[in-house]
């Protein structure tokens, strides 16, 4: 296992910059997830640590070489494929031993290597199968067969779960976190799923258009979004957003004014907050309960609102309803059915509100 | 509504419903036999000749059918030693077998460049190659023709296997480049990472998934060089280098003095081995035809 570190990264293709100068430090043993929407430069910049991209400029080094300029084969890394990229001509047992064959490694030593794996992959009834044979989960593991069977300094994974089934995909997500501990190995993990980064990275490191928006723990990015971009991508369903301005309350606190509504702000927590900056105004569905659903903030503001459509998820039900000239979502817990157009008393939980600035998209939590 | 008892199913009613003929189906029926005799008349024709000694073939109905099987053996002896058809086969054979497998070798190695590869003018050495199919083949042949008598390649094996490699080779280029370009590139990615360099892709992993189509080409770039008949005749004269088809020319001619019945035989005879070939290798060749990718 290796320390990667990633300075003023930089890949442009033609005159396009697809990533901008990105600074990432990965420390060893530890698992990365790279999450963001398409086009982001999330997997361009795992093919560029891999060796399949060329660097335009920067510098990747890892367990402190620089690897620039160092064939993909050299850099002691292993990578799973979105596609799986097995070998098809090849039996399973072919496709893990191959790159040992690839390395001169002696034949008894193959053998013993490609049996360990298979057994922590549960995958020794299959070995002789051609992977054609082999349903998607299996694939999947052939993939990372492939990859741990050469004990690599640094795995990496490009959406390697993005074409199985939802059932399969949590499943995988599980053996994945497991074999990460068991083998301890440095894992950077490409995603555009927030669900997989969340779940799985030790670091969740969000990017758009070539640059890194936050890196940090899961939980960490989660309730402190640096900014509006963060705040929408990470978190399902989505962080409800309302656009209103800054203004002074009849007390003299601070309160940010919506349509049709005011709520006051903690000046504690905020910063910034100059009577008519506009402003974005944020909470989570989790923190916009129905009265009597889920335990009640001490800190809330009331509101109530015709319910104007529901989705039931069993354990919760989300429900959508307009407020402050918006559609917000509301997470109830302890569902009851609620009939469409059914008025529910709703309470924002002001403690955990979130403040972007309207044009920049900053936090302005303290 | 009520349920349907399903143990009272009138089966065979169904049965007849779905699969009664109506007199439409007979007219498609009587027309595709009038078709098929059509088609099956020559090889009929073909058939009975070869069982035909000369006197009979000359004096019967040509489609009467043959009173002893016998003569067959002396049109065979007769064709046989009258072509040299030895000889003829085993060039044919040799310029069959090392011009198309080279051929298709050689084309397997151009399309990974093409596909795999990065370099400049791509487009325009796949239109230099791919430009090889355009042109009728004739066209060569003067030039061949001359070009080869300057370096004494006329009347030489080594000529012919130059020439048919070099003219095999742009269509399986068009082929198995479509169908590299089809193999996903993530495939070629992991092997570099398992250490792979350019060529053990090519070897290793590339060329295994191209068998299907390789087959295929080779089995149609064989059969093209066997049944060749211009090029031989112009560049090969001489018996001991000349392919088959050209050693067949000899029962042509007002001097050749052979009847119908010996030349049917020699021709069947020529053409037996790319139909073993292809029964031998048909697995192969319509796996190839379908061109999948994986």
């Amino acid at each position: 296992m290796s320390h990667v570190s990633l300075k003023q990264l930089v890949k442009v293709y033609g005159r396009q910059i697809a990533v901008k100068a990105i600074d990432l430090e990965i420390q060893k043993g530890s698992f990365v997830a790279l999450v963001g929407p398409s086009g982001c430069g999330k997997s361009t910049t795992l093919r560029m640590i891999a060796g399949l991209e060329s660097v335009s400029h920067g510098e990747i080094r890892i367990a402190d070489r620089v690897v620039n300029d160092l064939p993909a084969r050299d850099r002691g890394i292993a990578m799973v494929f979105q596609s799986y990229a097995l070998y098809p001509h090849m039996t399973v047992y072919d496709n893990m031993a191959f790159a040992l064959k690839v390395a001169k490694v002696p034949r008894e030593e193959i053998d013993r290597r490609v049996r360990r794996a298979a057994e922590i992959l549960r995958l020794d009834d299959y070995l002789d199968r051609r992977t054609s044979q082999l349903s998607g989960g299996q694939r999947q593991r052939v993939a990372m067969g492939r990859a741990i069977i050469r004990e690599p300094e640094v795995f990496l994974f490009d959406e390697p779960l993005s074409n199985l089934d939802a059932q399969l995909r949590s499943a995988m997500r599980v053996e994945i976190k497991r074999l990460h501990h068991r083998l301890g190995t440095t894992a950077i993990y490409v995603t555009h799923d927030q669900t997989e980064a969340m779940t799985m990275a030790d670091k969740v490191v969000v990017m758009r258009d070539g640059v890194i928006e936050q890196a940090g723990a899961p939980l960490d990015v989660f309730e402190h979004p640096a900014n509006e971009f963060v705040a929408r991508f990470i978190g399902s369903p989505a962080m409800n957003m309302l656009s209103g301005e800054i203004a002074s309350g009849a007390d003299g606190r601070p309160e940010v004014r919506l349509p049709g509504e005011a709520i006051a702000l903690d000046p504690a927590r905020f910063e910034g907050l100059e009577s008519g900056r506009p402003v974005l105004l944020g909470a989570r569905p989790e923190d916009i309960v129905p009265e009597g659903h889920g335990l009640l903030p001490e800190d809330a503001h009331l509101f109530s609102a015709p319910v104007v459509l529901t989705e039931s998820l069993g354990n919760e039900t989300l429900l959508f309803a307009p407020f402050a000239g918006s559609e917000i979502t509301s997470r109830m817990q302890r569902p009851r059915p609620v009939a469409d157009g059914e008025v529910l008393n709703f309470l924002i939980n002001r403690e955990r509100l979130h403040l972007f600035d309207a044009q920049t998209g900053r936090s302005l939590r303290q | 509504m009520a349920a349907v008892d399903l143990s009272k199913l009138d089966f065979d009613a169904i049965a007849r419903r779905e699969q009664h003929t109506d007199t439409r189906k007979a007219v498609m029926l009587a027309m595709a036999v009038m078709l098929a005799l059509a088609w099956m008349t020559p090889f009929y024709y073909l058939v009975v000749s070869i069982f035909k000694s000369n006197a009979e073939y000359g004096t019967g109905h040509p489609l009467a059918l043959p009173q002893s099987w016998e003569p067959v053996l002396h049109n065979i002896y007769e064709a046989w030693t009258k072509t040299r058809m030895a000889d003829g086969m085993f060039n044919s054979a040799l310029y069959g077998f090392i011009g198309g497998g080279a051929a298709v070798f050689i084309a397997a190695l151009a399309a990974y460049g093409l596909t795999r590869i990065e370099f400049r003018g791509k487009g325009f050495w796949f239109m230099l190659i791919f430009s090889g199919t355009i042109f009728p083949l004739q066209m060569y042949l003067i030039p061949l023709f001359m070009g080869y008598t300057k370096l004494g390649l006329n009347n030489t094996r080594l000529g012919m296997i130059l020439f048919y490699t070099a003219v095999c080779i742009p269509f399986p280029v068009l082929v198995l480049r479509n169908y590299m370009a089809g193999l996903p590139r993530e495939m070629d990615e992991a092997a570099r990472l398992d250490g792979c360099s350019d060529f053990r892709i090519f070897r290793s992993i590339i060329l295994p998934n191209c068998w299907g189509p390789m087959t295929a080409l080779f089995l149609i770039q064989f059969t093209w060089i066997w049944n060749d008949l211009l090029f031989s005749m112009v560049l090969t004269s001489r018996e001991e280098v000349r392919s088959l088809m050209n050693g067949l020319m000899v029962l042509q001619g007002s001097y050749a003095a052979t009847t119908p019945n010996v030349v049917m035989t020699a021709t069947l005879m020529a053409s037996l081995p790319t139909v073993i070939l292809f029964l031998l290798l048909r697995r192969h060749f319509m796996n190839g035809l379908k061109l999948q990718s994986l």
